[in-house]
Order: C-alpha cells, then sequence, then structure tokens
C-alpha cells in the first residue's frame, strides 16, 4: 500500500532521513522504533507532506505522492496524529472533530447551512470510540495531555484515513491510560479495515501490537522484522533495546 | 440579586435580542432629531465595516492594515460613476452599489492573492502596503479622481433617500442584511474552518483543507462587505476624499474590534458604535479626541481584554453570539 523508495532528506548538513527503504502491505498494524533524533517523526513529515524530500520517491497506492501538499495528501487518505500535541486548544472538542468530519466531506466552503449539528452523529460516534464523549463541550485545550492524545486520534480517524501514522500515541499516558489507547488502535485497524503504522517508545506497546518492527538509528534503518526478530537482533539490542531484553 | 436575574433571563432571549434591536433602532430612526439620526446612521456604516475586517481578524486570525483600500474603492466606485455619467441618479444609486461591491472584491482578490501569500506580520504589512497604493492612486490621478480635493455632490436620488430619516432607514437595511448574510457566515461550516485556520493553520492543512485557498476567500468576501460599507459612507457623507481609503481610515475598524471583541459576533458592531459614541462625546467637551482614544484603548485592553463584547458574552452568553458552544 505503501512505497518509500530511497528516501533522504536533509536540513542543512544533518541527514534526517539517508535512503530510506520501507514497504507497507493493506491492514498492517506495524511500528518504527528509535532513539530519539533517529529520523522518526521527520519520516512521518515526509510521508504527510509536511517537508518536501530531497531525494526519492513515495508511493501510495500506486500513485506518487513525493512532495505533494498536506491537504492533498489528507484527500487521498493519509492521517496522522502529532508527537507533540497539534489540536485546536480554543475549540471544544466536539467541533475539533467536526471539522475534520466536514473537511472530508467536503462541506467546509458551504457558508450558508448552519453548522450546529452537521455531522453531529458522526462525531459522536468518533468521540465515543476513544473515549471523549463525555467531554464534548470541554474546551479541548484545558483536558489533559492523555485525552488530548485521544482527541489527536479521533481527529485522524475522523477523514476515514486509509493509512494512519500515530506518533508517538500513548506519550504522556498513565498505565492504564496506555493500555486502554493500545487496545483502541488495534480495535481500529481490525474493525475499520486500516492500515497503521506508529511510533513509540514504550516496548511494551511495540512489542505487544506490531506485525512488523522497523528500527530507525541517525536516519537510516537498521533493522527491520517480526517482533521476535527483532528483540534478538544485537545491533539493535545494542543500539536502542539495552542488553537487559 | 434581582438585576443579575434580570439579565440571565434577558440571555435567554438570544437571538430575538436582534430583533428588539432592530425595533429600537426603527422607533429610533422616527423619533430623533436630525443630527442623532446621521449620527446612528455612520454608526450603522462603521459598524459593517468593522465586521467586514473582522472577519478577517477575528475568524482567521489575519491582521489587515489596509483595509480603508477597500472601503475607499466602494466610496470612489459610487463618486465616480455619479460624477462621470450623465445619468439620472435614481438609476445610478442602485447600479452604483453593485458596482461598488464588485469593484471592491476585484481589487481584493488581486491583492488578497498576493497577500496571502505571506504570513502574520508580513501580511500584515502587505495589506498596509496595498492600501497605501489605492490611497496614492486616489491621490495623485488628479484629472480623475480630483486628488485631495475630493469630489462632492454625492447625493442620493431625491425624494425619501434623501432626508435623513430616509438614508437612515436604508442604511438600516442594508446593513441589517450584510449583517445575515455574516451571520450565515459566522455559523456555517466555513465560519469553522476559518476559526480553525485561525487556531491552528498547520493541522488545518493536515485536516485536508487548503487554507491559503480559504483565506483568500475570505479576503474577498470582506472586502465585498467592505465595499458596500464604502458605497454608503458616500451617500452618507455626499463626499468623497482619499483619506476614506488612507491609513487613518484603516485603523478604525480594527480599533472597533479591539474594543468591541474580536471573538463574538456583534462584537466589532459593538466596538464600532462605542467608539462613535465616545467621539462625538468627547468632542462636546474638548478637541483632544485622540487622547481620550488612547485613554480608553489602554483601560479596554487592560480590564477587558476580549473586547467589550467578550465580557458581556462571558455573562450573557447567547446575546453576543458568543463561539464558545
Amino acid at each position: 500500500m505503501l512505497e518509500i523508495q530511497e528516501v533522504s532528506k536533509n536540513f542543512g548538513g544533518l541527514r534526517a532521513l539517508d535512503h530510506i527503504n520501507l514497504t507497507v502491505q493493506k491492514g498492517d498494524l506495524n511500528s518504527i522504533i528509535g532513539p530519539n533524533g533517529a529520523g522518526k517523526t521527520t519520516l512521518f513529515h515526509v510521508i504527510s507532506g509536511y517537508h518536501p524530500v530531497d531525494e526519492g520517491k513515495i508511493i501510495f497506492g500506486g500513485e506518487d505522492i513525493t512532495n505533494k501538499p498536506a491537504w492533498a495528501i489528507c484527500r487521498k487518505g493519509i492521517c496522522r496524529s502529532f508527537q507533540v500535541i497539534d489540536i485546536f486548544p480554543k475549540l471544544s472538542v466536539f467541533r475539533n472533530v467536526q471539522i475534520a468530519v466536514l473537511s472530508r466531506k467536503r462541506q467546509t466552503l458551504n457558508m450558508f447551512a448552519s453548522s450546529e449539528s452537521m455531522a453531529e452523529e458522526e462525531v459522536e460516534e468518533l468521540l465515543t470510540e476513544v473515549g471523549l464523549a463525555e467531554q464534548a463541550n470541554d474546551v479541548s485545550g484545558s483536558m489533559s495531555q492523555g485525552d488530548q492524545k485521544r482527541l489527536e486520534i479521533a481527529i485522524a480517524m475522523a477523514n476515514r484515513p486509509k493509512l494512519l501514522l500515530l506518533d508517538e500515541p500513548t506519550a504522556g499516558m498513565s498505565p492504564v491510560e496506555r493500555v486502554s489507547t493500545v487496545d483502541l488502535i488495534e480495535k481500529l485497524t481490525r474493525e475499520r479495515g486500516l492500515t497503521t503504522l506508529f511510533t513509540e517508545h514504550d516496548m511494551d506497546v511495540v512489542f505487544g501490537i506490531s506485525g512488523r518492527i522497523t528500527v530507525m538509528h541517525f536516519g537510516k534503518i537498521v533493522a527491520e522484522g517480526t517482533p521476535q526478530e527483532i528483540r534478538e537482533n544485537e545491533l539493535v539490542r545494542k543500539v536502542y533495546l539495552g542488553e537487559a531484553t | 440579586m434581582a438585576l443579575k436575574d434580570l439579565f440571565t433571563r434577558a440571555s435567554r432571549l438570544g437571538w430575538r435580542w436582534y430583533i428588539v434591536l432592530t425595533a429600537i433602532l426603527v422607533v429610533l430612526g422616527i423619533v430623533l432629531p436630525d443630527f442623532y439620526v446621521r449620527l446612528i446612521t455612520e454608526m450603522m456604516i462603521m459598524a459593517l465595516f468593522a465586521m467586514s475586517v473582522n472577519l478577517l481578524l477575528g475568524y482567521t486570525g489575519m491582521v489587515t492594515f489596509g483595509h480603508a483600500a477597500y472601503f475607499g474603492v466602494g466610496v470612489y466606485s459610487c463618486a465616480l460613476l455619479v460624477d462621470k455619467l450623465n445619468v439620472s441618479i435614481n438609476i445610478i444609486f442602485p447600479v452604483s452599489f453593485f458596482i461598488a461591491a464588485i469593484m471592491a472584491s476585484f481589487v481584493g482578490l488581486v491583492f488578497g492573492f498576493f497577500a496571502i501569500r505571506a504570513r502574520g506580520i508580513y501580511f500584515a504589512l502587505l495589506t498596509m502596503a496595498f492600501g497605501q497604493l489605492i490611497w496614492a492612486i486616489l491621490y495623485q490621478w488628479y484629472d480623475f479622481t480630483g486628488g485631495d480635493t475630493g469630489i462632492s455632490k454625492i447625493y442620493p436620488p431625491e425624494g425619501f433617500l434623501r432626508s435623513a430619516e430616509g438614508y437612515y432607514f436604508f442604511t438600516l437595511i442594508m446593513v441589517g442584511l450584510c449583517f445575515f448574510a455574516i451571520y450565515r457566515i459566522d455559523r456555517s461550516p466555513f465560519g469553522w474552518a476559518l476559526r480553525a485556520i485561525r487556531e491552528n493553520p498547520t493541522r488545518t492543512e493536515f485536516v485536508g483543507i487548503r487554507v491559503k485557498r480559504y483565506r483568500l476567500v475570505v479576503f474577498v468576501l470582506s472586502t465585498f462587505f467592505a465595499g458596500i460599507a464604502g458605497a454608503l459612507f458616500v451617500y452618507f457623507l455626499r463626499y468623497a476624499h482619499p483619506h476614506h481609503a488612507g491609513f487613518m481610515k484603516a485603523g478604525e475598524p480594527l480599533l472597533a474590534c479591539l474594543v468591541g471583541g474580536m471573538f463574538n459576533f456583534f462584537g466589532p458592531a459593538l466596538g464600532a458604535a462605542v467608539m462613535m459614541f465616545l467621539d462625538w462625546l468627547t468632542n462636546r467637551f474638548t478637541e483632544y479626541w485622540p487622547l481620550v482614544m488612547g485613554i480608553v484603548l489602554v483601560l479596554i485592553v487592560l480590564f477587558f481584554p476580549m473586547g467589550i463584547g467578550g465580557f458581556l458574552s462571558e455573562r450573557f452568553n447567547r446575546i453576543m453570539g458568543s463561539e464558545r458552544e
């Protein structure tokens, strides 16, 4: 479904991505791990259209989407959540998700209809899925970080993506919240026939649900395989997991 | 406290307050002497101008320093039509409003196309530059526009419209229609898309919205309403002058939005009315209106950072049409 071919990205002198090759099949639930600064978020940025690539191609569903603008990539079916929470803080939880749903329905140039309750059902359904139904009218910026992360997921889901990119979806969550978010991600991927790619630092999460794991270091992919293979990989142990795994 | 209860019950009237307001305005128009009727007419026109700027400022988070340009285009579209064409004013009057709106929108489209390539302060500076461009053209093209002599004798058609009262009701209807249109935009999906762009333009792109395009659309919309305000103004003042497109004029709607509150529907209109009221009040006692205005602004920013409208909407949600649901 997604093919990343020889993608490289430099920021001035820093080689953030170095000839990355990655393939994701439909229905996969894969993760990308690596130390901070490895290039995981940059990879997401490049796939979703936040940054252009310097070299290489990104092919989605057979179509070349390299360097296309973010809004176009979103419409083609790739949606993401952000590592640093990126929601609409002054708007209510309901409005946060509603804007995404209305955008998907191409309703956002509509200047005449009253949007009070447009797509109300769909928004409520999404909020219920992520467990935020009760906070629908709360100002989103005043919620806990964990809740805001779940809102991020709801916003990403609102566009009915084919490929979901989740950047550290459980960062800042308590262990209980973490479990429920992981269950949510798994459930969404299964039930909605999504393909999901996520980055994480929590190894329980990573080894718990990933189908395949890709390990990045200094902008390169150093290992790729099933959780078992990765766990046994010497280099990965040295670089990231630590010897005590 | 009895007064507070009264306010709470009053706020439940919600949008019906606008009917009350309209009724009050109608009565005032009939009852007040000409001087005050003209004062309120000007308040309504400036309120529309302020609302047009707020489409950019409050809803979309784009500061514009040059909106008087489009106001001025509205002014001069009508003034030039009346001055240059030898056609009966009865025909020119209605046509000129269309032309004013279209011309202002067209100039808005051209300038806007370039201005929205920039963001934040650079956008503001570009709007200021374009504003000055229009002002300079109006000022210097003496042969066509009369330069700083201006164009006078821009009268509405003879009859009721030419009286203070008649023009007052005409303005009330026009401004009312425009406010209704802006209200629809406020409540629409487009309105929420604008707020999203204001809150977080990057995230909005990631939700599938072409932010640049939306910015251009709202820019043209705001110049459309500014043009209509200009047209209403020139027939009110019966005189056109380049400084109607100038920098000082451009500041007025911005101040009105700040004073009245950017984040609720009626705020800018309220701000414009308050500013004009203070202007009138101050001028009865002193010529130092700018000093008074400066002090008022400082006080507002200190004590009512969300503007008077914002303060009221905290208290009486539904009257002011607060955007927090």
